[in-house]
């Protein structure tokens, strides 16, 4: 009976995980994009229902709207709207938050996505993970961050049968799950959209022929992934404990991945049945009882079922049963590149045309030669005096800093140098962090000695994600990585053996102030980038940048993938594992909520906006999200939400006009000047907006004796 | 002249597979190779030619799912030989190119080159023996400059395994930063010899399509390799560069003193170039011989022409 | 058919010119289809001619130039304008939908006439009376169809909407002779009823000895044209452009 009631219990759960299941599978199966604004789009639809729902509004604290625009004078009286809202019977009200929702779908597949189709699969990654802070930021300004208690949507009860107890909130979410992935299912199967949906899922070429309009399917996929996100947030908030926030629903995000990836993101039964196993498995495992020892104590903690959907996800990946993956899109390349979505001139290009214009262009590139080390200086300045002449609080803010620069600089060896997509930096870095307390505390090492330790301890568990590594690319390896930064938070950081040896010892450090950490920081943080920076000119970087680019190519020419691929791994966990030994000695506790999965997909977002392919890009990281943000934040005007709706924004702009970020921005702005351009920037005016490549490769084209050119070279130099 | 060069060649005795090996020694790390057994080659093959060929591909069969791309594919290149590959589309030309350098491991089979069963050995270690190639789209490295493509190959040149090369580059160690010099200054020279010096700087990406076919050559050059694939390095260009490439790739031979296996659909080039031409259709070696041969083979022809259909038979 | 007869011009393109990004793969395209006629399109690999007809179908926006389809300027429209204005095409290689049943893809081939339930059903009965094979067939997984069935599914796709034109992108590739003669039967067939057709073909000889007018393209410029009949005469023209000798 024990067994019995786990098993039920699994279900109910699984098929919490297979609603969210389905609209990924959905949105994934028409437009190969791994939807992780899922949670949001739901939670957003979720919040208009509760709202406006006439059962839930008594127990709301807070009744109006709060519409406000950004960056606008939040006093200013025309800058904001607080009407409150209307009470609606239950069916009304839940017609309002589908509508609401498919606008929502409709307007990101028709201002972002569509710019995104044939994007490299970090560019849909960070897009939608740019869509959920962006929506999480614009939803939070309306309807305020306050967490609510609402009701359940229907009056619960619970049943017994066969002597297993389950409520009816349960069976009705099951049965809506399994009612929804029949009806899509026949959707695909018997009607002509659905039809062409698969159809130019197969070959947007093809269905593109045959005279179907991809965008238009691509709009109607988003429009209803976006309704079925609004019923499993509304169904998953009232089953569960009826708390309303901003939260809960993105902890879904794996256990909903995973599902789908059951149905091999093209099932929608598949998926069910997918979320279904997941649950169960995860339900039996806990139930397990374990004798006394090691594994008891391992699997005694509150995050087991994480660890169980990380392992569930890995064996799956890895071995790639036939039944799950036949007709599955696999990934080829390794979904990390920096093409642009938009041909003709960049901006940066046209300012540089504007600056030529006024005859500045060249004394900006003459002067930015000292310019760059009088800059440099400055930062270098700040960096070392800003603590000495300030209160505690700035030092604690640059050591932030120096712990944003290090975990950036990690995923950019090892995403945007080698181009192993992973999601997981946070692990290494927060196994860095637990390092730093067990090494400062129990072995009562001194700090500089600590802290490079933290980095070796990084350098395993990254090898370790690394191996699965080997066989996955792209979005599988996303996937398999995001299952380990989350089995890593939940399971691995609130092992007791970890949280009851929590504190971080100074030692000589002086323990109530945190300056003389902060330095100890920057200066292995100094090192760390000299070293990348020395690292960046040699055969190891370039056999990186290879695999990134070319895998074949890269073999062609002597590249062991397998040496290098685990190489990068070692190294990005080595400099995250620093950072965090650097995070425990700023702050002093270590907590696995510092090192949480949905931190460590935003910092994915905050390398591509600054720079993923380049280590400026890491510099800049701090900069862009650390100093900006605390130097802005008591001037800044508009809503409390007014960066995150900005960076959110920014993430998916630079995913579709800026891949290589604002690092690739600056440094294009100020390379040094070629009278080819001039060429470029005229024909761009004379017959529309021609790509600039185009222009200068006819330029090249009137020059035929390339080969025979380089033929004689050869023959005169022969040695 | 191609025709005295390769009879020349014919008669002279080959050295047996091991000294050969060895005693090219470029690739430090394949001392120990073990030389196949004689066991493991084709009994036919073996009776025709007692010495095995510089390079060679015997019987080798490949299916995805159920088609047969390759069906049985037997043909062998002398040292410093250029052997032309053609076929109408769908021959499995390229897919030949793919097992030959590891992409695909085939069912049926053994590469021998130098002695050593290619099959055996893992795809980026058959560039340390002396293979190299090029792809058919010229891709190159996307994100790269024309100087880091041509630098990243040379990445056999500086020795000393990953982890050593992560530690000693890292640090900045004198010995690293000699030898990357060493590379720098060695991709540039190649660069300014191909006439690419105003191209150095530029990303792949922003490069047409000649100037990317050279910069492939480029690599090839920095490479070394002995046996040198090209797959259709004329495709994308155009029509008066093609004119020029055939002296380009003659050119590029003498450098390295490499052999040359070249898939081409430009007629006039492959014929213009090539000591002999094997032609594939349908997975199969359909001939083999010098290109005037080649040209006049019916059945190269018909799988080029196609047969014609008779009307009459047709419409009644 | 001569020249003059060559008049009532359905396809008529000038001066078309088409790259991807900086490779310039059409240099100046001039190319016609009178009503009625089918049309040979030759040459080597990567000569261009797929890019042809991805200018003509709208897939790709050509970079300058005129393509008048029916008397209407289309260059630049888009697909779903172009398949509505009776322009089909079967596309090379990979061009079936794999994970698509045959009758799936069959109604795919009607996504613009879908609510006409009545010409879909014509559709239907069309095709499966031209292909009884993809009859038996219709619930099958087109990707697992062998190569002659997978053509005549991507035909009778085309068929679906009853085209004006109909392009043929590589009829005969990889398929044994036996089905070559039946396709050709059935394409001349098609023709019959009054569907002009381009044909791309590898296959010279085959091209020649169906259509009523070729064009040789090379290098992205088309190199000579002329009438099916007396080209198929001129053998060393076909030996130049195929296996071109450098004696």
């Amino acid at each position: 009976m024990y067994w019995a009631e786990l098993l039920v219990a699994g279900l109910f759960v699984g098929a919490v995980y297979a609603l969210y299941g389905l609209g990924i599978t959905m949105v994934y199966k028409a437009t190969r994009v791994p939807n992780f604004a899922h949670g949001a789009i739901g939670t957003v639809g979720a919040f208009v229902f509760y709202k406006t729902w006439k059962a839930s509004q008594p127990r709301l604290q807070i009744k109006h709207l709060h519409f406000q625009i950004p960056f606008a004078d939040s006093k200013a009286w025309w800058s904001h709207w607080d009407p409150t809202t209307p009470r609606l019977p239950l069916l009304l009200s839940l017609v309002l938050a589908l509508a609401v929702s498919v606008v929502l779908g409709i307007l990101i597949e028709r201002l972002f996505m569509r710019y995104l189709v044939g994007a490299p699969t970090i560019g849909l990654i960070v897009a939608t993970v740019g869509l959920f802070i962006l929506i999480t930021g614009l939803a939070i300004d309306f309807f305020n961050q306050q967490s609510e208690t609402v009701p359940p949507i229907i009056r619960e009860q619970r049943y017994t049968a066969l002597g297993v107890h389950f409520f009816n909130s349960d069976v009705l979410v099951a049965v809506i799950a399994l009612a929804l992935a029949l009806a899509l299912g026949a959707f695909f199967r018997f009607t002509s959209l659905g039809i062409a949906i698969r159809a130019t899922a197969d070959s947007r070429e093809t269905a593109r022929l045959l005279g179907i309009n991809a965008n238009r399917v691509a709009q109607f996929s988003w429009a209803v992934g976006s309704a079925l996100a609004t019923l499993s947030a509304i169904l998953i908030i009232s089953r569960g404990n009826g708390s309303l926030d901003f939260t809960s629903l993105t902890l879904l995000i794996l256990p909903g991945f995973a599902a789908a990836m059951f149905g091999g993101f093209i099932s929608l039964v598949g998926t069910f049945v997918g979320g279904l196993t997941l649950g169960v498995a995860e339900a039996l495992f806990v139930g397990i009882r374990w004798p006394d020892g090691f594994f008891r104590e391992i699997f005694s903690s509150a995050g087991v079922p994480q660890f169980v959907s990380f392992m569930v996800v890995i064996i799956v990946l890895m071995t790639r049963p036939k039944f799950i993956f036949k007709g599955v899109r696999v990934d080829e390349d390794s979904g990390v590149g920096f093409g642009r979505a938009s041909s003709g001139l960049q901006p940066e290009d046209r300012l540089r045309r504007a600056l030529d214009r006024r005859g500045a262009l060249m004394l900006l590139l003459k002067d930015w030669t000292t310019g760059r080390f009088a800059l440099a200086g400055m930062v270098a300045v700040a960096a070392l005096a800003v603590p000495i002449f300030t209160v505690s609080y700035w030092s604690t803010v640059l050591g932030a800093a120096v712990f944003y620069a290090l975990i950036a600089l990690s995923i950019v060896v090892l995403t945007g140098w080698t181009g192993q997509i992973s999601l997981a930096a946070l692990a290494f870095a927060g196994a860095g962090a637990f390092g730093s307390a067990l090494l400062s505390t129990q072995a009562h090492l001194p700090p500089f000695v600590v802290l490079p330790l933290c980095g070796l301890i990084g350098v395993p568990l990254a090898v370790l994600i690394g191996v699965p590594a080997l066989r996955l690319r792209g979005f599988f390896l996303a996937l398999a990585t995001l299952a380990f930064m989350v089995a890593c938070e939940s399971w691995l950081f609130t092992q007791p053996g970890l949280t009851t040896r929590n504190d971080v010892d100074r030692m000589f450090l002086r323990v109530d102030l945190s300056q003389p950490s902060y330095y100890l920081s920057l200066g292995f943080a100094l090192l760390v980038f000299l070293g990348v920076r020395n690292l960046g000119k040699t055969k190891v970087a370039r056999a990186f940048h290879a695999i990134r680019d070319s895998e074949n190519t890269a073999v062609s020419m002597g590249i062991d993938p397998v040496k290098y691929k685990l190489l990068a791994f070692a190294l990005s966990g080595f400099i995250a594992g620093i950072a965090g030994g650097s995070f425990g000695y700023m702050n002093l506790k270590v907590v696995s909520g510092s090192f949480t999965f949905f931190f460590s997909l935003t910092f994915i977002t905050f390398a591509v906006i600054a720079g993923l392919g380049l280590q400026a890009g890491a510099f800049l990281v701090p900069i862009l999200f650390v100093i900006v943000p605390t130097l802005t934040a008591r001037t800044t005007t508009g809503t409390n939400q007014s960066l995150f709706i900005l960076s959110g924004y920014l993430a998916v702009r630079a995913t579709i006009d800026y891949p290589n970020g604002v690092a690739a921005f600056w440094s294009r702005l100020l390379r040094p000047f070629s009278p080819s351009e001039r060429v470029a920037w005229t024909t761009d005016e004379a017959a529309g907006a021609p790509a600039p490549e185009a222009a200068l490769a006819s330029a090249e084209a009137d020059e035929p004796e390339l080969f025979a050119h380089a033929a004689e070279e050869l023959e005169t130099t022969h040695a | 002249m191609p025709n005295e060069r390769r009879s020349r060649r014919r008669d002279a005795p080959l050295k047996a597979p091991t000294t050969d090996a060895s005693d090219d020694g470029n690739s430090s790390a394949d001392a120990g190779e073990p030389a196949p057994t004689a066991a493991r080659v084709p009994v036919e093959a073996n009776a025709a030619r007692p010495e095995r060929p510089y390079f060679e591909v015997a019987a080798v069969s490949l299916r995805f799912g159920g088609l047969q791309v390759l069906d049985d594919v037997h043909f062998h290149v002398q040292k410093g030989e250029i052997v032309g590959l053609i076929g109408p589309n769908g021959a499995g030309k390229t897919t030949l190119f793919d097992v030959i350098s590891g992409f695909h491991q085939p069912n049926a089979g053994h590469i021998y080159f130098k002695g050593v069963d290619l099959v055996d050995e893992r795809p980026y270690r058959r560039a340390w023996l002396g293979l190299g190639r090029t792809f058919q789209t010229a891709r190159l490295f996307q994100n790269e400059t024309v100087l880091d493509a041509v630098k990243t190959a040379c990445h056999r040149r500086i020795s000393g395994g990953a982890v050593k090369g992560l530690v000693t580059g890292m640090l900045g160690t004198a010995g690293s930063i000699k030898a990357e010099l060493e590379v720098d200054r060695r991709a540039r020279d190649i660069i300014d010899r191909l006439g690419l010096g105003d191209y150095a700087p530029k990303m792949c990406s922003e490069l047409s399509y000649g100037t990317l076919r050279l910069t492939e050559l480029a690599t090839m050059l920095a490479m070394e390799p002995e046996l040198v694939l090209l797959d259709e390095p004329s495709s994308g260009i155009a029509q008066r560069e093609t004119e020029a490439l055939g002296p380009l790739l003659l050119e590029l031979r003498e450098e390295l003193g490499a052999t040359f296996l070249l898939i081409e659909h430009d007629m006039p080039l492959i014929m213009g170039i090539s000591d002999r031409i094997v032609a594939l259709a349908a997975g199969h070696v359909l001939a083999e011989g010098a290109p005037e041969q080649i040209q006049d083979n019916a059945e190269v022809v018909e799988a080029y022409l196609g047969g014609r259909v008779d009307l009459e038979e047709v419409v009644a | 058919m001569t020249a003059s007869e060559r008049d009532d011009l359905l396809l008529d393109i000038r001066g078309l010119r088409a790259s991807y990004g900086a490779v310039e793969v059409l240099r100046s395209i001039d190319f016609t289809v009178a009503r009625g006629e089918i049309v040979a399109l030759l040459g080597t690999n990567g000569a261009g001619k797929s890019t042809i007809l991805r200018c003509i179908s709208g897939l790709l926006r050509p970079d300058s130039g005129v393509i008048s389809f029916d008397g209407r300027d289309v260059a630049g429209i888009t697909t779903e304008e172009t398949v509505q204005l009776g322009i089909t095409q079967v596309p090379g290689g990979r061009g079936l939908l794999p994970n698509l049943t045959v009758e799936e893809n069959l109604r795919m081939g009607a996504y613009p006439i879908r609510k006409d339930k009545k010409a879909v059903k014509a559709g239907y009965e069309r095709v499966y009376e031209t292909f009884p094979r993809l009859s038996e067939r219709r619930r099958q997984l087109a990707g697992l169809m062998s190569g002659g069935e997978a053509q005549m599914l991507a035909i009778g796709r085309a068929l679906m909407l009853q085209p004006k034109m109909m392009m043929i992108d590589e009829l005969s590739l990889g398929l044994a002779p036996l089905i070559v003669q039946q396709l050709v039967q059935i394409v001349r067939d098609i023709n019959a009823s009054g569907v002009s057709m381009i044909l791309v073909e590898q296959s010279a000889n085959l091209a020649l000895s169906i259509t009523d007018h070729a064009y040789f393209i090379e290098k992205g410029q088309i190199r000579f044209d002329g009438s099916s009949k007396e080209l198929l005469e001129r053998d060393d023209l076909l030996r130049s452009v195929f296996l071109a000798a450098a004696h």
